[in-house]
């Protein structure tokens, strides 16, 4: 007998506010992100390895902030539209883990310098 | 012609409000079930415990309501339940007795008897079906018989109906719902002001609440109410003895009242917990997991009564949709509402004593209540972010722990660290072996700058304090490093000298670093702050001394042509050169003041001397170089400011170095164990004087605030030592 694929249920209530507060969270890591690798590319200890980061910093430091804090915002509210799927609030807590790391090795760093 | 319809023939178990209430609508609706569905109902039995009524025949409903006008009893004696049901000989019970809390064994022994005697069942009462579902559900299937109980759980909603045949295949997952509508009543009443005493009363005169509510008021028939939905929907296995209840008595009104203000109601939910105990296990993994996992368990492995199902069981006949009700799945986990804390302790079930008994009694057996803890939840929680807000935080700090293991773990692994160690007697030695040998140490204030192995590495004396402030990129060379009070500087060029070199510039206050381009030519700068000044090519192929002022970043050209010659030395505001001129003219430092623009030329050897000018420095305001013959070594200072030529040392002296004020240098020494010896001088005057005796010849040295440093290799290892001079 062919097995049923199991299809998980939409994101519930409570799960939608976790996914609120994730993105919100996600938000404030790429503000604070963008913050601690200008400030390290101030310092003269770091450059940046992303590529296209790298080509807006080299337009202007408002170019890259807008980016940056443009394309992770378009981001986390796509992932707000697609809320009633459960794959939107396991990307968001990726998302905002990865970045809660990435923020804290790079504040450790800059605090080695 | 039309075809006779169908005669159901019911017996009545109770005759209160509801058989009442029951008969009233079938006579109502005679008419309609014989022209739409082909029915005839009629009643052949019904018993209360003051009285019975026996028609084998059959009487219509309304035949029955006249018979037993409303507060009369039935008009024959009372007989015992078997006997009332064998008599009548009718199809289908109608259980109505009154729900007992003990297990419901007298309505439970009325179901069993009638499945025994081929009826099919319609009870209201819940009591059997949340204390002993499983028991009557396999005889239900033992017997072939049907059983109904839709008016059990939230009166005249179709809950069970929805699930059995909306919401067919289908599994439900879990539920929460408010059971009670007493205690909702009292408690709005509450939250208007009224007391506890007075709502009661308001809730018994408007006919929500009977003469006695502990029933409502205890939780009990919220209870049995989710245990029943458990039992049918979820496979649940329990009974209300096993759901925690709360009596609405231990809610206090300032929580009611702050709902209240809060524009939400308390009240009274029922919902199945996944929280493990004994016996309500998930077979291969924990309820917890299952649900966070989204998948369904196989099933509780455990029954209240013992038995455990097992692979290929079946319950055919009539139960096939009841068992489809009973598929069970996974327990919902908590969403962690608020909730009261519970009383602990045993809770009894009110109502009448286990083995009450009257006509219909058919006392059964039951399992002993076990005490449990007891619980009422919020309709709508007091705080539904809190645990939103935890979680959010619990990513927060998953990744921020991952980011602080990869950083410490990188340091560990990857990140180069120079070796100090602090010597006994004050100082430190930096140590390196083959590829990683300190070099070119530079002193000022307290701190020492070194290059090692590609890194430019700074150092706090007073503490230790050790930073890597430059790593050549693959592919460039390091120069040693200049430094100053505030600043540190040091050239990164291209091996292959095609690339702009890059000078980088440290400012140790703000701990930032600037690269300065430069060209592929350039060569070892020298620094005082805040002018960094180097030689360079000039794409004329004429040789530049350039100046920056590392504040500004302006750029000055300070001399252009033939003849100039590294090394670029830097003291206070003042910048020099070498001027190194073709034939046998002398080697001759230009000095020029940066703040005043004037030059002084200071000739190193006379013209056709022979002698071999070198480790031509400056610091402060003093010039010092060597001059070489066949036969000696002298070391000479020159004053940029009383203009005077000094010769500081005399014989086989080598590496000297100055701060301004003092100066050293290293010379053979018999009496010393190593042979070597490093004497200091001071510019005001005096006689030289042994500063230190040093293992081995040292390779470098430096000196500045008071401190000399060396660089030794010992044939295996390499070392740099730092330390105080004598006073």
């Amino acid at each position: 007998m062919k097995a049923r694929r199991y299809i998980p249920p939409p994101l519930g209530e409570s799960g939608q506010r976790v996914l609120l507060l994730v993105l919100a969270e996600l938000c404030l890591l790429n503000v604070a992100d963008f913050a601690l690798t200008w400030y390290g590319m101030w310092l003269g200890f770091a450059t940046e390895s992303n590529g296209v980061m790298d080509f807006f910093f080299r337009q202007s430091d408002v170019a890259a902030a807008v980016f940056k804090l443009g394309i992770v915002t378009v981001g986390a509210v796509a992932l707000w539209l697609l809320r009633r799927y459960r794959a939107a609030l396991l990307a968001g807590v990726l998302l905002a883990g990865v970045f809660a790391a990435v923020v804290v090795y790079q504040a450790l760093w800059i605090l080695s310098l | 012609m039309d075809a006779a319809p169908l005669t159901v023939k019911l017996c009545l178990l109770g005759f209160g409000n509801v058989a009442r209430g029951f008969c009233a609508l079938l006579a109502k609706q005679e008419r309609a079930l014989a022209d739409e569905h082909g029915l005839r109902v009629v009643v052949t039995g019904a018993g209360t415990r003051r009285g019975s009524l026996i028609a084998a025949e059959g009487m219509a409903p309304a035949a029955v309501l006249a018979a037993a006008p409303k507060e009369a009893p039935l008009p024959e004696p009372p007989r015992p339940a078997a006997e009332l049901l064998a008599a009548s000989g009718a199809d289908v019970l109608v259980e109505l007795t009154v729900m007992e809390e003990d297990f419901a064994p007298v309505a439970t022994g009325h179901i069993e008897a009638a499945f025994d005697l081929g009826m099919d069942v319609v009870t209201a009462n819940k009591g059997p079906i949340a204390w002993n579902w499983d028991r009557i559900a396999a005889k239900a299937t033992a017997a072939g018989r049907r059983i109904r109980f839709e008016s059990t759980v939230m009166d005249g909603l179709p809950v069970f109906s929805l699930l059995e045949f909306t919401l067919a295949d289908c599994r439900l997952l879990g539920f929460e719902a408010i059971f009670n509508s007493t205690t909702n009543f009292i408690i709005d009443a509450m939250a208007r002001g009224e007391g506890f005493d007075t709502a009661l009363r308001h809730a018994q005169d408007e006919g929500f609440a009977e003469a006695d509510p502990s029933h409502d008021i205890d939780g009990w028939d919220a209870a049995c109410k989710a245990a029943a939905l458990a039992n049918v929907a979820m496979g649940a296995g329990i009974t209300p003895a096993d759901v925690d209840k709360q009596s609405l008595c231990d809610v206090p009104l300032e929580r009611i009242k702050a709902a209240y203000a809060a524009g939400k109601r308390l009240r009274l939910a029922g919902r199945p917990d996944p929280r493990p105990r004994p016996g309500y296990r998930a077979r291969h993994r924990s309820p917890a997991r299952a649900a966070r996992r989204g998948v369904a368990r196989r099933g509780p492995a455990h029954r209240p009564h013992g038995r455990r199902r097992r692979r290929g069981d079946r319950r055919p006949g009539a139960a096939d949709r009841l068992r489809r009700l009973r598929r069970p799945a996974a327990p919902v986990p908590d969403d962690l509402r608020p909730t009261l804390p519970h009383d602990g302790g045993p809770s009894a079930p009110p109502g009448p004593a286990p083995g009450a008994s009257g006509p219909l009694a058919a006392p059964l057996p039951g399992p002993p209540a076990a005490p449990l803890p007891t619980r009422v939840v919020d309709a709508a929680p007091a705080n539904p972010w809190r645990r939103a807000i935890l979680l959010a935080l619990l990513v927060l700090a998953v990744g921020s722990a991952l980011g602080a293991v990869g950083f410490a773990a990188e340091q560990r692994l990857f990140v180069w660290k120079p070796d100090v160690k602090a010597l006994p007697g004050g100082g430190w030695r930096i140590t390196g072996s083959a590829g990683l040998r300190p070099l070119a140490p530079a002193l000022a204030g307290d701190r020492l700058a070194w290059s090692q192995a590609g890194y430019t590495c700074l150092m706090e004396l007073a503490s230790g304090d050790t930073k890597v402030i430059g790593a050549a990129s693959r592919g460039t060379d390091l120069w040693p490093p200049a430094l100053d009070t505030r600043s540190a500087a040091w050239l990164e060029s291209d091996k292959n000298g095609v690339d702009p070199a890059h000078l980088w510039v440290y400012d140790i206050g703000r701990g930032r670093r600037v690269a300065h381009r430069a060209g592929a030519a350039a060569e070892a700068p020298a620094l005082s702050d805040p002018f960094l000044a180097w030689l360079d090519d000039q794409p004329d192929g004429h040789r530049e001394v350039t100046a920056l002022d590392v504040e500004t970043g302006r750029r000055s050209a300070l001399a252009t042509g033939d003849g100039l010659s590294s090394p670029v030395i830097a003291g206070d505001d003042a910048v020099g050169w070498l001027l190194q001129p073709t034939g046998d003219a002398a080697p001759t430092v230009v000095v020029r003041d940066l703040g005043t623009g004037t030059e002084t030329a200071i000739m190193l050897a006379s013209a056709g001397s022979g002698l071999t000018v070198g480790d031509i420095q400056m610091a402060g305001h003093l010039v010092l170089w060597t001059q070489r013959s066949s036969r000696t070594t002298r070391i000479v200072a020159y004053d940029l400011e009383s203009r005077q030529t000094t010769t500081v040392a005399d014989g086989a002296v080598e590496t000297p170095a100055t701060d301004g004020e003092v100066v050293v240098w290293a010379q053979p020494d018999g009496t010393s164990p190593h042979g070597c010896v490093v004497m200091m001088r001071g510019l005001g005057g005096g006689p030289p004087s042994v500063a230190a005796r040093p293992a081995a010849w040292p390779a470098g040295l430096a000196v500045g605030g008071g401190r000399l440093a060396w660089v030794i290799n010992d044939g295996t290892w390499t070392y740099l030592d730092v330390m105080e001079l004598p006073s």
